[in-house]
């Protein structure tokens, strides 16, 4: 019987370890690191134009609010307590620069997790002020700090090369099983929100008879194209709201077959491509997206950046580098 | 995804940077991160008028709660969910000081949060969407609710709720105060309606027309107001 049991649980532990462990080249999180870090920057960028009004002494929800507001949580910030105008202006310059050093990969080892960090406490200070854009950014960065995503297309991977040899600081572009397991991850969070998404759609009796869409679309406080023209096709806004509801329900499961991954990746294109151009959430919308980059291979992520560096250069296309190597 | 077979002898070189301990360790940290993520969308899941979470969420929250709200995991994901509902501004008006905030007298200013105007570029007005969003969502009524026993934990959290709403409300007044030194600050809770298809093309409603849009009482017990700020 146990001589029965030990290949199986072999079997299992190689399956479990080939899931999370095996090792993994970097692209698709470097993209994920780029499109992130830009979009930290222009999130602290935003705090910063009007910065008394969201965390000076003066703030439409100030520091007494929120202390009794996180009376008895575990989060914690040391905005709580601090609503010196020029501290603050000191933060989030320092975010801005922390998140613009993660999106060009400089000294990524540190960046990453400061620029996590430094938005972290922002996110603790503005309860009330959040949504989701603040927790897909917080989503991604939490995941990149796993794994060395600086090792290529990344000011990094340029001073590895100048020097001439790899560290801890300045890793080298090979694949690894950090990678894997952020990616993971990555993937798994991203399915547990869409999983939940669509539950919680399923309790509402606007996305059963299908007239959620045109409702959303006639929201004026979102609307920033006009969508109710979708109201002359009852069928066709009927039709988007169950596709919408099927999508989100079953991207758990149909994400991960090579088959169905493709379909489930462009719905996810075209439902936030739209929230991104018709509701007025370009931000999320687009970081969205940038999010459900994790299901595309490393190896994918690669011929598209060939493709775009080869359609930008024609002469540098006999130059790209070789799997294993750096990205420009 | 890679698919090498569980046998392959390249398995091992494929997989070899880490420990067998560290690779354990890993493990049992993703099966503890992946609790805390599910946690609070099961939360709301498991929400219903008569209990505020099911008996198995409240032992995960026992559990990976600190965790789940020290990381910013405390997310439930029900966007648009369970309906699109109506959206709701808040408008802060200001008069002079020797004026009741009720008289008929127009404000001297007039602030609406969230305003397409005012509030620019666009993450700045969503930033502002939100805040008039959970001002709503902290709102407690003034009266508590009827035929109940003040002893009771349904009135100590009513008490709660209000002081909590009402902590809010001074803060957007200081704000107000500050924009507007020595005016009197009104502040009113308006709802926007989501009008149907009839509304749109068969009485021609604008989805931005002013009959949409709704004053929202503080008290329960005086009779929601008709007219259109």
């Amino acid at each position: 019987m146990m001589n029965d049991l030990k290949p199986r649980w072999q079997a299992a532990w190689l399956a479990w370890d080939q899931f999370w462990f095996a090792k993994q080249s970097q692209e698709s999180l470097v993209f994920l690191r780029i499109c992130t870090g830009l979009m930290m920057a222009y999130i602290h960028a935003i705090w910063l134009h009007d910065i008394d009004a969201y965390m000076g002494p003066h703030a439409w929800v100030n520091r007494a609010t929120m202390l009794q507001l996180k009376d008895g949580t575990s989060t914690w910030s040391y905005l709580w307590y601090i609503d010196s105008i020029p501290f603050l202006i000191a933060h989030e310059l320092l975010a801005i620069v922390a998140s613009l050093a993660m999106a060009t990969g400089l000294l990524t080892r540190w960046m990453v997790p400061l620029a996590w960090f430094l938005t972290l406490m922002v996110c603790h200070r503005m309860t009330g002020m959040l949504f989701g854009l603040d927790q897909v950014v917080m989503m991604i960065s939490m995941y990149l700090m796993l794994a060395p995503c600086g090792a290529m297309g990344s000011l990094d991977a340029r001073i590895r090369n100048r020097r001439g040899k790899a560290s801890w600081l300045f890793p080298e572009a090979a694949p690894t099983s950090m990678t894997q397991f952020a990616t993971r991850l990555l993937q798994i969070h991203l399915c547990i929100v869409y999983l939940f998404g669509g539950l919680s759609k399923l309790r509402g009796e606007m996305w059963q008879d299908g007239s959620a869409l045109w409702f959303a679309a006639a929201s004026y406080e979102y609307q920033s194209l006009d969508l109710t023209w979708l109201g002359y096709f009852p069928a066709l806004t009927s039709l988007l709201s169950h596709g919408t509801l099927f999508w989100e329900t079953f991207y758990v499961a149909l994400v991960w077959p090579r088959v169905t991954r493709p379909i489930m990746i462009g719905m996810a294109v075209m439902v936030h491509g739209g929230i991104a151009l018709f509701m007025g959430m370009v931000t999320f919308g687009s970081m969205m997206i940038v999010a459900n980059a994790v299901f595309v291979s490393p190896a994918t992520m690669r011929r598209i950046c060939q493709a775009f560096l080869r359609w930008r250069e024609p002469t540098t296309s006999n130059t790209l580098p070789q799997n294993g190597q750096d990205l420009p | 995804m890679n698919r090498t077979p569980s046998n392959s002898p390249t398995l091992k070189q494929a997989t070899g940077s880490l420990s067998f301990y560290a690779k354990v360790a890993l493990s049992l940290f993703a099966v503890w991160h992946v609790l805390a993520l599910v946690c609070e969308p099961m939360r709301m899941f498991s929400q219903t008028p008569v209990r505020p979470m099911g008996s198995d969420v409240a032992l995960l929250k026992g559990l990976v709660g600190p965790y789940m709200e020290a990381m910013y995991l405390e997310h439930g994901y029900f966007f648009f969910a369970p309906n699109p509902g109506p959206t709701h501004l808040l408008q802060c008006e200001v008069r002079p000081r020797n004026s009741e905030p009720d008289a008929n007298q127009p404000a001297t200013a007039t602030l609406l949060l969230p305003d397409r105007k005012t509030h620019w570029p666009r993450l700045d007005y969503h930033r502002h969407f939100m805040l008039s969003e959970f001002y709503n969502a902290l709102f407690a009524p003034t009266e508590p609710p009827p035929g109940i026993d003040p002893q009771s934990v349904v009135y100590r959290q009513w008490q709660d709720d209000l002081n909590m709403y009402r902590t809010l409300q001074n803060s957007v007044e200081q704000r107000m105060a500050f924009l507007y030194p020595d005016q009197v600050v009104k502040l009113t809770r308006l709802e926007r309606d989501l009008p149907n298809e009839y509304r749109v093309f068969e009485e021609k409603w604008r989805i931005d027309d002013p009959r949409l849009l709704q004053p929202l009482n503080d008290s329960m017990l005086a009779p929601t107001p008709t007219k259109t700020p």
